[in-house]
């Protein structure tokens, strides 16, 4: 059976028809995706395979009644960020609208702001790792509000104005929130941060 | 005094996103162009996105595809809907043949009364005497039943 050069809305309609293989097909493409926005946002494997798996079960209810079918992954994005914030809002009450706490690491401690190097101490274990793990553990370390604008603007590239609008915060702190983090991000990946051919 | 440079830094990340009022992304600006080491510090900044895009966790696909389809068999909704037409079809057929069963079957021939054997009997009164036949008693239950009397 050929269905891996078939576009999405094409399987969408055999996915309709309940042809399993159809709906794999669309699961291979988008589940590596859907998987990394919820751990970004939720920063926890368990929860984001429970949630991904949700997410899909989600997607082949509703493929029938899907509008616009080349926009599969627009709607598994908007279906993902929604589960995800509100298992953090469930989860640990966590207030997206709550004034801007200082950024903390998991452990409670403040995360320094100076653009000073650290000189490595904080940084110890960061050092040696691959940039993907590095970003990984960097996003560790950032507070859930501020992990879930870095993941939403920076990671899938959705507008601010959007992202204020999913979390139900205004614009200006969308951007206020970006700008910590990025800070942060900063310092915690400093050693991957040097822009090349270019030297302190 | 704070070294200029601080400040303007402290305000690089906010510079960045344009979350700046005019007059202070102007300044920064005008640092930066005479600044080397604030725009060095401004390159790194901006490099973090494009450093986030780097992020391939692993994923765990078969334990969530597998989870996926457990949990659409658990729902049946993975029988695929084709089976469901079937299903339904072969369930309109039989109800189908069960009506017509039951609206063909054959009609019991309507009980006799005492009036259907009225005749029978009368001629049974008036040939008998001239006859050696038995004597036959007929007798009509409460039913409708005819019973052979003879003894
Ligand atoms: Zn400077």
């Amino acid at each position: 059976m050929f269905v891996y050069g078939l576009t999405d809305s094409e399987l969408i309609a055999r996915a309709c028809e309940g042809e399993e293989r159809a709906f794999e097909v669309l699961f291979q493409r988008y589940h590596a995706a859907v998987y990394r926005l919820l751990l970004g946002i939720t920063n926890n494997h368990d929860d984001a395979q429970e949630l991904t798996q949700e997410v899909f079960l989600r997607a082949y209810q509703e493929l029938p009644r899907l509008q616009n079918r080349e926009n599969l992954g627009a709607w598994l994005r908007r279906t993902a960020t929604n589960l995800a914030i509100d298992k953090l809002r469930r989860n640990k009450r966590v207030r997206f609208d709550s004034l801007d706490a200082p950024l903390t690491t998991e452990t409670g401690e403040e995360v320094e702001w100076q653009i000073e190097d650290p000189a490595g101490d904080v940084l110890a274990a960061v050092q040696s790792s691959e940039l993907s793990e590095a970003v990984q553990r960097a996003l560790g370390q950032l507070s859930e509000i501020h992990r879930s604008v870095v993941v939403l603007h920076y990671m899938e590239g959705l507008p601010v104005e959007e992202v204020a609008q999913m979390l139900g915060i205004p614009v200006g702190t969308v951007k206020s929130r970006l700008a910590r983090a990025r800070l942060a991000l900063r310092i915690l990946l400093k050693d991957f941060v040097e822009v090349e051919g270019e030297n302190e | 005094m704070k070294h200029p440079c601080e400040t303007i830094q402290k305000q690089l990340a906010d510079y960045l996103e344009q979350n700046l009022e005019p007059t202070a992304a102007q300044a920064v600006e005008a640092h930066l162009e005479a600044c080397e080491a604030c725009r060095a510090e401004c390159h790194r900044l901006a490099r973090v996105p494009e450093l986030l895009q780097h992020w391939a966790p692993p994923v765990p696909t078969e334990a969530i595809w597998q989870g996926v389809q457990v949990r659409l068999h658990q729902k049946r909704l993975f029988m695929p809907r084709k089976v469901y037409a079937l299903i339904g079809s072969a369930a309109a057929v039989l109800a189908l043949v069960a009506f017509w069963q039951w609206w063909s079957r054959p009609t019991p021939p309507p009980a006799l009364t005492q009036m259907d054997m009225e005749p029978f009997y009368r001629a049974h009164l008036d040939w008998a005497p001239h006859t050696e036949a038995v004597n036959l008693h007929l007798s009509l239950s409460s039913g409708g039943e005819v019973n052979d009397g003879a003894r």
